[in-house]
């Protein structure tokens, strides 16, 4: 098990989702002709800003697929990984990228719970409530970590604090049924953590970074 | 061709399976419906060809197979082989079949999609037997889950394929204690659709639609499971020109068209066949209509023209035939330069004297490619005779890719055909204006057009002694009419049409026309009749039938003959 200092994260992800605000989704009509996208979609895409890295990684995942649309999951991947959730305006951008319709891509946006439509906190964490984590006191640890953080246990899906600065959810299993119950903060992994290891992430979070949780 | 292929000698390109124990033979491949590539003919086709319904929601002949509502499962058998590859046969002589069962449990039936499982030679398929009803009931029972259960209040009871399977398939009670997950029930979808998520079964009918038949991929499934949800991306309204027909295709009510939801119950409606008058296409069409008021048209299938397909704007453009200001009076204009009413008997007789009173070649016709074949055969008639110069009024616009034609006109084809018009619509209107202006032209017979609005102005046409009109809403030319009878819209008579493609097609009277307005080929036949001195058929088959004998292009039609989908003209 690692150490429970927490390891710094990226700071461009971590204030790009800080700073990132969702344009108002807003889109004219007219799209007679579907293959040649209309002039609202070119204006709504050009108000979402790739990070310098983005286009250049999603160029990259094209050339390893036959088709443009098979890169679809892995370059929503990668706008998730650089700008920290998936925007309406992103997932316009890369429809115009992958020569899709972005319904297209927003289909595969609502079906798979790892994609976030508005921005998770800088330290997101993951609460496995798959059986054996369960047993052995997810719950508690959910609604200990949730006492912390000021938020409500009961509320299904991903919630921040109001600082931005910690998410928390519910996950399924994540591999590691022998240590529960286990979770995971940002990319890194903790288990068997009992609310007072969990205390302890939280503080040695918040000593890391000169915040209190 | 050879003898029809016998058992033992089938014919390469086909093959013989069992439906319900009745044997049919298919083709081996099918055209798919949008590529038109060949593909393996499926159990439920060779169930279509047997006369067997299979019930079902997401399958549709005119659409990519999904194979995701499961409502088409049947069971069936196939032919067991020997080691030898060799058919097991019957102590009779005849093939042993294979009931097909689950792998792993031997005892129950393995049924299938008939819609997407493709045939082998031998196949028997049952689609009758308890397990595949009971097959059935279990599936309309989890598609119903979250179905709201508001018939009272849903567009489509009375057509919903869920209510009639339920009628067939399914349980007087829910087992269902659990809470439904509620969808959003007002969606605007578009400037013409209404979506209702709680309704939706999830088929995808209409995704497919947009996304292969029209080319606007603008509608998908979000989310997941019990919470997946049919929409368009946000803010992106799904406004092409053939949104409607999703509504047609949605197997429930979850689609609905703003034009007709909560209008009508759709089992007051009275359908009668008629055609869209908006193009040359001339898509055939259903009118839904009560008490003499149209509530809807719908497409009707007919694969020569319009598939199961129409346009949003013709399927929309009715409203003008219920307008307040239709033409309803015959008008006969005084001495004082004002209108008065007259009736039929008197106005036609005073109109076929005038006309025979004109020196010949002293009359000209503009009748519209809008008209019918019968009334144009009229009008050419009394052309003939009094050596009558002619055309009709070309109407262009935009055409696309699917159904929409760039003739605006629903019979340009008809009016070339009975010499009306030249090859080019409306070349004849100058030298009819200079005619007219010259006064060598005294008399103008116009039906259906405002001439005003193409050279024939206002000007010139008082300078005539005798002009007569016919149309069904006023405007500049019905204003300086002598004599004006008013005409019926295509929904509230009979006659042909003959679309860009030389399709032949026939349409029926749905609704009554308003006040005296008459049917034009009922008071032509009268009116020209008088000029000809001859009598015409006082019936519409009669006129069809010998218009079909002096027009060469109709040789050999008979209005019997053209049925619901008309015939194509060589």
């Amino acid at each position: 098990m690692r150490p429970l200092a927490a390891r710094p994260v990226q700071p461009a992800s971590a204030t790009t989702i800080l700073t990132v605000k969702v344009p108002e989704q807003q889109l004219e009509k007219d799209r007679a002709d579907g293959a040649a996208p209309a002039k609202g979609q070119a204006q709504a895409a050009s108000r979402f800003a790739p990070p310098s890295d983005l286009e250049a990684r999603v160029d990259e995942l094209l050339k390893r697929y036959p088709h443009k649309r098979s890169a679809s999951l892995m370059a929503l991947h990668a706008v998730q990984e650089t700008t920290g959730y998936v925007s309406g305006p992103a997932i316009e951008w890369l429809a115009r990228k992958l020569e899709l319709q972005p319904i297209n891509l927003y289909e595969l946006v609502t079906f798979y719970p790892m994609f976030r439509q508005e921005p998770a906190g800088r330290y997101q964490i993951k609460v496995c409530r798959t059986l054996s984590c369960a047993l052995g006191g997810s719950q508690a640890l959910y609604r200990h970590l949730c006492a912390r953080l000021g938020l409500d246990p009961a509320r299904p899906g991903l919630q921040t604090t109001p600082d931005g600065r910690f998410s928390i959810e519910w996950v399924e299993c994540l591999a590691s049924c022998g240590t529960a119950p286990v979770l995971m903060c940002n990319d890194d992994f903790f288990e068997g953590v009992t609310p007072e290891r969990a205390d302890g992430l939280l503080s040695g979070l918040a000593a890391g970074h000169g915040f209190e949780p | 061709m050879s003898a029809p292929p016998s058992k033992s000698n089938p014919a390469p390109d086909t093959l013989t399976v069992v439906v319900d124990g009745k044997p049919v033979t298919v083709p081996r491949t099918t055209p798919d419906p949008v590529s038109g590539r060949p593909l393996p003919t499926t159990m439920i086709q060779a169930c279509e060809a047997a006369g067997v319904v299979v019930p079902h929601y997401c399958y549709h002949p005119k659409l990519p197979v999904a194979g995701n509502c499961r409502m088409c499962l049947v069971e069936f058998g196939l032919p067991a082989l020997g080691p030898d590859r060799q058919p097991i046969l019957n102590p009779d002589g005849t093939p042993k079949i294979v009931l097909q069962t689950l792998p792993y449990d031997p005892g129950v039936p393995r049924a299938a999609i008939a819609c997407a499982t493709p045939l082998s030679p031998g196949m028997e398929i049952y689609t009758n037997t308890p397990s595949v009803r009971k097959t059935r009931e279990a599936v309309l029972e989890s598609l119903l889950i979250n179905h709201p259960l508001d018939c009272p209040i849903c567009d489509q009871a009375g057509e919903c394929k869920l209510q009639e399977y339920s009628v067939e398939y399914g349980q007087s009670e829910s087992r269902f204690a659990e809470t439904k997950v509620h969808k959003p029930k007002q969606v605007d979808l578009g400037p013409r659709i209404m979506l209702d998520d709680e309704r939706c079964i999830l088929c995808s009918r209409c995704i497919r639609f947009t996304r292969d038949i029209v080319g606007d991929d603008a509608l998908g499934i979000v989310s997941r499971g019990s919470h997946s949800t049919l929409t368009a991306y946000p803010g992106r309204p799904f406004d092409n020109n053939y949104t409607l027909n999703t509504v047609d295709l949605c197997p429930v009510g979850a689609l609905t068209s703003k034009d007709f939801r909560f209008q009508m119950r759709v089992w007051f409606l009275k359908e009668t066949n008629n055609l869209c008058p908006s193009c040359g296409t001339g898509c055939n069409l259903v009118i839904g209509s009560r008490e003499n008021r149209i509530y809807r048209y719908e497409p009707r299938q007919n694969d020569a023209v319009n598939s199961c397909w129409m346009c949003d704007f013709g399927r929309l453009n009715y409203k003008w035939i219920q307008r307040p200001d239709r033409l309803a009076e015959v008008g006969r204009r005084n001495a004082d330069g004002g209108f008065d009413a007259s009736s039929w008997t008197p106005a036609l007789r005073e109109v076929a004297d005038k006309i025979k009173g004109l020196p010949a070649g002293a009359l000209a016709i503009v009748a519209s490619a809008r008209q019918t074949n019968e009334e144009l055969f009229l009008l050419q008639r009394l052309a003939q005779h009094r050596q009558a110069l002619t055309d009709s009024i070309p109407r262009l616009g935009d055409a696309d890719h699917l159904l929409v034609n760039a003739d605006k006109n629903p019979n340009s084809t008809g009016s070339r055909l009975i010499g009306i018009a030249g090859p080019d619509l409306g070349t004849r209107l100058p030298t009819m204006a200079t005619g007219i202006a010259e006064g060598r032209i005294k008399g103008l017979i116009v039906f259906g057009e405002d001439v005003v609005r193409h050279g024939l102005t206002e000007e010139l046409l008082q300078r005539l002694e005798l002009l007569v009109v016919s149309d069904v809403l006023p405007n500049a030319t019905t204003a300086l009419a002598h004599y004006l009878l008013p005409g019926c819209a295509h929904a509230e008579k009979r006659g042909s049409f003959v679309n860009v493609k030389r399709q032949l097609q026939r349409f029926n009277q749905a609704v009554a026309p308003p006040g005296n307005a008459r049917p034009e080929w009922e008071f032509l036949v009268e009116c020209v009749g008088r000029v000809l001195g001859e009598p015409l058929p006082a019936t519409l088959e009669g006129l069809f039938n010998q218009m079909a004998k002096e027009v060469p292009a109709f040789q050999g039609q008979t209005w019997a003959g053209l049925g619901d989908l008309g015939k194509k003209l060589g």
